[in-house]
């Protein structure tokens, strides 16, 4: 399954539902032209209220990541273009991000590149790490029996 | 999709001398989940009785889908009020079986699902159950109802986590287009992502009524520290 | 309203039905006692004393425990906590009142009844209760035709009389009902409110019934003697009008109890 919702206290709901189903859009999660999970069941799972998250919805629609078909419901785009550019930007925005903290501990821009260029070598497999690292597929009604 | 679900105007409450409820206009609609937050005391507990006619307002008017609190308005409406309302004759499936008696809207078979994944046995007396179990025994016949309009008092008061987590999941669940929820609480911190709107009732007066997005592109903060600051003693 | 009357007379009876069953158990056991008396000598009467102590601490109780439960079933069925889960119901408050009204009416003939078949069965042999039973039944011929020739209306002050004993009985429970729905207005001392306003509630109806009374006492209309004549001859006129009369006292009282019962439990209702 993949990602947790993350929402924190100070912007939008909205907003941040609508980022993250970008990434779960642009990293494949949900992949082109398949079909997404209604509001409901998307609202359930990150414990939002369910007009927050149509709202999210809309903001993808308005954004053309998403359209309604009316028999099918909503599917993701099939313009991949449009999917690798968004995937272009949100990447460029964490290598800024990276590189403005590398900074503030002193390294410049080449020296930043050369350390990641290392650590990416010496843990060559970074995704089986981080798939060692990931919770157990569970969801949030699951893991309430669990603790119930 | 009703606009106008739940009507206040002018709503007033008197009690000897002390103003509980002074002058509240609300017109909330249907498919809406609206909090209503405030301290203990602000009057929360005394706008959910007047909403289900167990006390008359002595100023102004409640209507609930254009009607006054009556037989109609009962019906239509699912009240878990913050005190154990349960008698000590019955056994749960009695209790069970009463909801599904009076109200045409009670789905039984989900009644019984909620029992079990909360694994409760139905054929316990209820005067023997713990108070957790009993307050999970009067959550499962409130929301086993497909009403119009449920008010929930302070459900998540005393109630650990793990059971809170359940009862926000209950009322996502259960959504609909059709019904609206208003949870009165003053642990804003937990349900804010479950809410649309809210209401903040202070010494018995609304002073902000909005959604909770509003709120945060304006103020730039969550609810729950608009709440502090506002509600700072 | 059907639906509350199942359920109320369950919440009572689940309670009553084997007390019942005792008492007549232990009726039984008694008149076996009193009867065999082999058994009295055996054992020197001494089972038969503490017998005879459980029955009337059975009686004492039944007749304690029925009082109590009329009292109850309202005061903590509709004025405390569950009064939560009872008002909020789609049903008018009316029916709540009525309801209970009825249970605890039953409730009390029941126990009544089931005193005297209790007493009937130490008291009588089977012949004699099965005469006493049929004496209500097989009257002899010629008081039949008495009551048949003299008093034909005899069936309907039968009805008038049955009427009159449920609506006293019922005038008394609401008599209960009404203090204590006024008791549970204030928020302090409940209990003591409903007896006081108990006591005064029936000093002021006794009041009202005087002054009346006396009022129409002066303002008395001397009935001419012909009309005089007229009551006597048509004599059974005068009985039923006569228990009319008492229906329509014992009734007003009833209304007066059950009016402001509906009117503080509809107007004034403060659960806590």
């Amino acid at each position: 399954m993949g990602t947790e919702w993350k929402i924190t206290s100070d912007r939008p709901i909205y907003l941040q539902l609508t980022e993250q189903i970008v990434q779960r859009i642009v990293s494949g999660q949900y992949p082109t032209a398949s079909r997404l999970p209604s509001v409901r069941e998307l609202a359930v799972e990150a414990g939002v209220n369910p007009n927050t998250m149509q709202r999210a919805f809309a903001e993808l629609e308005r954004e053309g990541l998403v359209t309604t078909n009316r028999t099918a419901g909503r599917i993701v785009t099939e313009d991949k273009e449009m999917i690798e550019n968004i995937r272009g930007q949100l990447a460029a925005q964490k290598i800024e991000e990276f590189l403005e903290g590398m900074q503030l501990l002193g390294f410049t821009g080449p020296q930043a590149a050369k350390l990641l260029t290392q650590y990416a070598q010496l843990h060559p497999s970074l995704e089986e790490m981080k798939s060692e690292e990931l919770p157990e597929n569970k969801t949030s009604a699951d893991k309430m029996e669990g603790a119930l | 999709m009703n606009e106008k679900l739940l009507v206040c105007s002018g709503l007033t409450k008197l009690f000897g001398t002390k103003q509980a409820l002074t002058g509240v206009d609300l017109t909330v609609g249907s498919g809406k989940i609206v909090g209503l937050l405030g301290p203990n005391g602000s009057g929360k507990t005394t706008f959910l009785k007047l909403i289900n006619g167990l006390i008359q307002p002595t100023g102004g008017s409640v209507l609930i889908d254009g009607q006054a609190p009556g037989v109609y308005t009962h019906s239509i409406t699912s009240y878990l009020p913050d005190r154990m309302f349960l008698n000590d004759w019955m056994k749960v499936i009695d209790l069970i079986r009463f909801f599904d008696d009076f109200y045409s809207d009670f789905d039984f078979p989900k009644a019984m699902d909620m029992l079990q994944s909360l694994g409760l046995s139905s054929s316990e007396r209820l005067k023997t159950l713990s108070k957790g179990t009993k307050e999970k025994v009067q959550l499962i016949v409130t929301m086993a109802r497909k009403a119009k309009l449920y008010l929930l008092d302070e459900p998540i008061g005393g109630v650990d986590p793990a059971a809170r987590d359940y009862i926000l999941n209950t009322i996502l669940t259960n959504y609909s287009e059709d019904s609206t929820v208003i949870i009165s609480t003053h642990l804003i911190a937990d349900i804010e992502r479950v809410l649309d709107e809210i209401v903040f009732l202070k010494n018995g007066e609304m002073t902000l009524y909005d959604t909770v997005d509003n709120i945060r592109e304006r103020e730039g903060k969550s609810v729950d520290q608009l709440f502090r600051e506002v509600f700072a003693c | 309203m059907r639906k509350l009357l199942k359920y109320e007379f369950k919440s009572v009876f689940y309670l009553l039905l084997p007390l019942y069953a005792c008492f007549m158990v232990v009726s039984v056991a008694c008149r076996l006692f009193m009867n065999i008396e082999f058994l009295q000598d055996i054992f020197n009467g001494v089972p038969f004393f503490f017998l005879g102590m459980v029955y009337f601490g059975l009686f004492v109780g039944m007749i304690a425990i029925s009082l109590m439960l009329v009292i109850q079933r309202f005061h903590k069925g509709l004025l405390s906590e569950e009064g939560y889960l009872m008002f909020t119901l789609p049903v008018k408050p009316w029916q709540l009142i009525v309801s209970k009204g009825i249970v605890a009416t039953v409730m009390v003939l029941a126990g009544g009844a089931v005193i005297v078949l209790s007493l009937m069965v130490l008291t009588m042999t089977f012949r004699e209760s099965w005469e006493f039973i049929s004496s209500f039944f097989h009257i002899e011929k010629e008081a039949w035709e008495w009551m048949w020739q003299n008093f034909p209306t005899w069936p309907l002050l039968l009805a008038e009389g049955i009427l009159f004993l449920l609506v006293y009985l019922w005038k008394h429970i609401c008599h209960t009902y009404s203090a204590m729905a006024f008791g549970q207005a204030s928020n302090k001392n409940r209990t003591v409110l409903s007896v006081v306003i108990y006591g005064a509630e029936w000093l002021g109806i006794t009041m009202f019934w005087l002054m009346l009374g006396s009022i129409l006492n002066r303002v008395s209309f001397q009935l001419p003697s012909s009309m005089d004549m007229w009551f006597n001859r048509h004599y059974q006129i005068t009985i039923h009008g006569l228990m009319w009369f008492l229906l329509l006292w014992q009734g007003l009282e009833l209304a007066f109890y059950y009016v402001t019962t509906h009117w503080m439990l509809s107007k004034h209702l403060n659960l806590q």
